[in-house]
């Protein structure tokens, strides 16, 4: 084994294969007795960048917290603003009250923390008073006796106009009548009404006479008839201005009260004033309900007494109790109990649950509503705190995003609804006042979803100017171990799970390396350690365990690999019954295993695929069969570009190349992408060429460059973990192994029972770091280097290649020598001997 | 119980201890006369005592529809309009109805028995005529609760009973028993009058406040008083009841062809 810059090189020993975590480090038994972290784990730039955007009080400086599912963002942004919310000020209390003027447009009034529920209590006990003090007012002997006195006064007025009339027509024997419906002025004889047949019977002039004073007397009876709505007139402002002067007693002492109580508060103040002058406005309504109570005195009578309405047959109490919804206070941020600043998170923010909204009720088919009906949403609730949303579930709410942009843009809170915004609705609602906004926006999201708001959002870079980027990985080293620890145990208290013993705590960082894909780095996506943590503790308590050791967190892993591995063994079998061809022994010319993941939710697997290629002669073109059918992506089509673009440089610089080649994953039929099959592309094209058999018992994995460099992949872990699998249910020979990029070893922690067997030489893992080096393993033939004039040695792999290409270069000027070039099944027509480009 | 049903079941109980039986309650084409229903409930429902109502069709009003000059004035609109024999029977008949219907109610409510009947005539003298032995007649012209203080001479007072007893009748007599038990009950003052007209007494209500007058059938049966009888109906402010002759025993249950069990 060498080693090549930083990487090693050659056969790795078992140790090379996975990082181990020592236990004995530990200076525990348990982490039980370990403290909580002092900071979250490897988490110092997205904390500094946390703390940075809740400081800063300057517009736009809303947070947006980046990072993996699982990577913590939440949990680690709750407790960082608990903590501090907690030492903040409680902000203000907030009610909506009724906008006498235009109720359609209820008033927003801010009061001190612990006063809104004090208002609201206040004005509900005022209207309750009122509504027994006001009624008592007006039943008083004093209010009867002035009421009766203008009542007299009028009555008397219309009662003496009448009884002049009345004299003046007795005088000419002629008497008021009352009818069903009115007055009729009648002639009498001895105090009767006079009989037609006896008014038939006077002299003509008698009648006449009688006539013309019924009609002089009409007249003047149709004078006083039309001049009483006049007196009525000035009895009903009498009689109003009677009670609001008593209604303005009864009311003034409650408000008064009210007022000395809030005096430090303007708003309620005006408030107060306006409730005042509608309740004097509205008196009735007080008197109403009491009077219906008591109105069994005119049962089934109506008893229209003009003064004022006081009294009104077929009242509905019901309506007469939603009248004095018009004083009460809705209270829709009550900070009273708070300690601290709100930190508020809205699991489902639509775009009601976000700015509030107006409910309605169902009343005789309309649906009616007012201020008591607003509902506040969490940019209320947040109001002076923290709101923390996830930006995915904002984005999906239609309106949503738009309004929390709005709102934060405007610094305030307007209640709107998807109707209003698409004046869906033309009728009249209500447009309550809205609230200023002071609060620090959170949202979290994957990079994804934040770089994409970066760059097709405008408003969002002036929103959201602090970002907290969170770290999926942190260095593993002495410290991070320690550190690693503590946040274990620190889970393992929130959590209520057993705690760990060294081996225990050491097995899990190993896993966490694993999940980071790395040897030197450990995972710290937290939620996925948690995960850990707690399937280990399922297994600890099944097995009666105090602590987690290691076989609990090696049993939780094998276990969580057994439920998901159903698709997996699938395809194993698949391989193990030859029904996808897959060889793991003899050899072949231009045929190699090449190395696949296959990722289903959350878990991932590695899978040998055949690659085959074929040659013959041509134009220099290498045919990717994925590509020419649509399976292939852009990147696995960039790497068939790029092995072409080697057997240009090694092979074609002088002469052109008269070659045709295909390649192809052999029975795949979903699509391929990634260049990290292209090692081994090329490993089976030189193979086809130089008719160098290549051994079967070797998966190939790596990319590589046009300079035949093989570079680093991803997923090295499960595809070695692929291959051995197979090896292993077939029979481990001894001669198979894997081919990886030697700057992928640093990323190697395979299966323990992988380690074991190449520690017992029953399989092997080779680091590459060329084409060269990796060709000679595979095909045990040296590679070749090349002289001074550019030729390698005939036996060696490259000068076969090189051999090869001479004869097809000589085959195919012959035979354009001959005109037949276009006879080539290779070649398109027309096509000429180019110079190793390859067309497609 | 209220204070007014209180009130009401003293008034019942005072009925029945001086004799009578039943309450003869007047309507007419007033629409006021309905007003009467509010005291005769707590009576019909506290005491034992049969309600018959009886509306009046003014005779008057019929003379004055035939004779060809006759207008109506309408208050309410203020408009007028040929005041005819149709548009007598027209109003007079949703007088009734209501009436009735009114009347209904107010016994179903009082779970009592009732009687109506529709009568031509003149609206005092016909009440007389239709009561018996134990009968007690009742009316009303007020527009204000019965039971409320008066307003007199600008002051606050209860509204005391004024009653009117003939000449030389005894403070035993069953009607001087039953103002003075009625008044006291009430706790009002009682006012007496003796053998006054009925200008004097429509004169000395209004001046006194009076939210009951109990007059004797007897009185109003006398020359005077006829000719006075229904100009006071028409014109007093009061509930008025009119006392016959005591029941010495229960009266027969056949009143008229009307008959409504609640």
């Amino acid at each position: 084994m060498d080693k090549t810059g930083t990487h090693l090189v050659g056969r790795l020993p078992a140790d090379a294969l996975r990082r181990r975590c020592d236990p004995t480090v530990f200076q525990f038994t348990s982490t039980a007795e370990l403290p909580d972290p002092e900071h979250v784990l490897g988490q110092e730039r997205a904390i500094a960048a946390i703390e940075f955007g809740a400081d800063m009080g300057r517009e736009g400086y809303n947070l947006f917290v980046l990072g993996q599912t699982a990577a913590g963002k939440h949990n680690l942004v709750q407790h960082f603003l608990s903590e501090r919310a907690g030492k903040e000020e409680a902000p203000a209390d907030w009610v909506y009250v009724n906008n006498f003027e235009q109720p359609h447009k209820p008033k927003a009034i801010k009061l001190p923390t612990g006063r809104g529920a004090q208002f609201r209590d206040a004005m509900a006990t005022m209207i309750d008073e009122l509504r027994t003090a006001i009624p008592a007012i007006f039943d008083s002997e004093e209010y009867r006796a002035r009421r009766g006195s203008i009542n007299e006064e009028v009555g008397s007025q219309q009662e003496l106009a009448f009884e002049d009339l009345r004299k003046r027509a007795e005088a000419r024997d002629i008497r008021l009548v009352r009818t069903p419906a009115g007055i009729a002025l009648a002639p009498v004889r001895d105090g009767e009404v006079l009989k037609p047949d006896t008014f038939e019977a006077l002299p003509e002039i008698t009648r006449k006479e009688i006539e013309q004073d019924i009609q002089t007397l009409q007249q003047e009876l149709q004078k006083i008839m039309e001049h009483m709505p006049r007196l009525e007139k000035e009895r009903r402002r009498a009689l109003r201005k009677l009670n609001q002067e008593f209604a303005n007693y009864a009311v003034k002492e409650s408000i008064d009260e009210e007022r000395a109580a809030f005096a430090d508060l303007p708003d309620v103040l005006a408030h107060l004033d306006a409730v005042q002058a509608d309740v004097i406005d509205n008196v009735h309504l007080f008197i109403m309900q009491s009077e219906l109570r008591e109105s069994t005195e005119f049962t089934g009578v109506s008893n229209e007494s003009g003064d004022g309405g006081l009294v009104q047959e077929g009242s509905m109490p019901a309506m007469l109790g939603s009248s004095f919804r018009r004083y009460e206070t809705n209270l829709i941020v009550d900070n009273s109990d708070a300690v601290g600043a709100p930190v508020v998170h809205a699991g489902k923010p639509s775009l009601a649950e976000l700015v509030g909204r107006v409910e309605h009720l169902a009343q005789m088919g309309a649906l009616v509503t007012d201020f008591t009906l607003i509902k506040p949403g969490a940019l209320h609730r947040a109001n002076g705190g923290y709101l923390l949303l996830d930006s995915r579930a904002l984005l999906m709410q239609p309106f949503a995003w738009d309004a929390l942009k709005r709102a934060l843009w405007n610094r305030e809170v307007r209640i709107e609804s998807a109707s209003d915004i698409y004046s869906l609705a033309s009728t009249i609602s209500l447009d309550p006042e809205p609230i200023p906004l002071q609060t620090k926006v959170v949202l979290f999201g994957e990079p994804m979803t934040y770089y994409m708001l970066s760059s097709l959002d405008p408003d969002f870079q002036g929103l959201f100017k602090a970002a907290a980027e969170m770290e999926d990985v942190v260095d593993w080293n002495a410290a991070s171990e320690k550190a690693f620890a503590q946040q274990i145990a620190a889970i393992c208290r929130q959590e209520e799970i057993s705690h760990f013993d060294p081996t225990g705590v050491a097995a899990v960082m190993e896993q966490a390396a694993r999940q980071a894909d790395d040897a030197e780095k450990l995972s710290i996506r937290i939620g996925k350690i948690s995960d850990l943590l707690r399937e280990s503790d399922y297994w600890a308590r099944k097995a009666g365990a105090d602590l987690i050791g290691a076989e609990h967190v090696e049993q939780a892993v094998a276990a969580r690999q057994q439920r998901a591995g159903r698709i997996r063994e699938k395809s194993q079998e698949a391989i193990l019954r030859d029904i996808i061809l897959v060889d793991t022994e003899g050899e072949k010319v231009g045929q190699i295993n090449g190395l696949s993941v296959l990722s289903i939710g959350d878990f991932s697997f590695g899978r040998p695929s055949r690659i085959s290629a074929s040659i013959g002669m041509g134009v220099g073109r290498v045919l990717d069969i994925e590509r020419e059918v649509e399976l292939g992506g852009p990147l696995h089509s960039k790497g068939v570009l790029i092995l072409s673009g080697f057997l240009r440089e090694r092979f074609g610089r002088e002469r052109p190349l008269a070659l045709t080649a295909s390649l192809v994953f052999e029975q795949s039929y979903g699509g391929v992408d990634g260049d990290s099959a292209s090692s081994a592309e090329l490993y089976c094209l030189l193979s086809a060429l130089a008719e160098a058999p290549i051994s079967q018992g070797f998966a190939v994995t790596g990319s590589v460059n046009q300079h035949g460099a093989v570079q680093a992949i991803g997923g090295v872990n499960e595809k070695i973990e692929g291959f051995f699998d197979i090896c292993l249910k077939r029979g481990l020979t001894g001669e198979q192994g894997v081919l990886v990029p030697a700057a992928n070893v640093k990323h190697l922690m395979l299966r323990p029972d992988v380690v074991d067997a190449v520690q017992a030489g029953r399989f092997h893992i080779h680091a590459i770091d060329t084409i060269d080096r990796g060709i000679e393993i595979l095909t045990g033939t040296a590679a070749g280097e090349p002289d001074d004039e550019g030729n390698y040695p005939d036996d060696s792999i490259n000068g076969r290649v090189a051999q090869r290409l001479e004869r097809f270069i000589a085959t195919r000027m012959r035979l354009e020598a001959k005109g037949e070039h276009a006879g080539t099944s290779n070649t398109q027509s027309g096509e000429k001997l180019s110079d190793g480009r390859p067309t497609s | 119980m209220s204070a007014a049903d209180n009130k009401g079941s003293q008034i019942a109980a005072a009925m029945r201890q001086t004799g009578y039986r039943r309450l003869i309650l007047g309507f007419d084409h007033h629409e006021e006369s309905r007003t009467v229903l509010s005291i005769a409930e707590h009576v019909a429902a506290t005491g034992q005592i049969e309600l018959a109502g009886i509306f009046v069709e003014d005779t008057e009003l019929f003379e004055l529809a035939a004779l060809p000059f006759s207008t109506e004035f309408m208050i309410k609109t203020r408009r007028r309009q040929s005041f005819d024999l149709p548009c007598v029977e027209r109003e007079l008949r949703t007088h009734m109805l209501a009436s009735h219907a009114a009347l209904q109610q107010m016994a179903r409510r009082a779970h009592r028995s009732f009687s109506f009947r529709t009568v031509r005539g003149r609206l005092l003298r016909t009440l007389m005529q239709e009561a018996s032995a134990g009968d007690l007649i009742m009316l009303r012209r007020a527009d204000k609760p019965w039971h409320t203080t008066a307003i007199v001479g600008g002051h606050s007072v209860h509204a005391p009973v004024l009653q009117v007893l003939p000449p030389a009748v005894d403070e035993a007599a069953p009607l001087a028993v039953l103002g003075q038990q009625i008044a006291q009950e009430l706790g009002r003052p009682l006012i007496r009058l003796t053998g006054s007209t009925a200008e004097i007494v429509e004169t000395t209500a209004r001046e006194v406040g009076a939210a009951l007058i109990i007059l004797p059938l007897e009185l109003l049966s006398e020359k005077p008083w006829q000719d006075e009888l229904e100009l006071f109906a028409e014109r007093v402010p009061s509930t008025v009841l009119i006392a016959g002759i005591p029941a010495q025993r229960r009266l027969d249950s056949d009143m008229s062809k009307d008959y409504s069990p609640a």
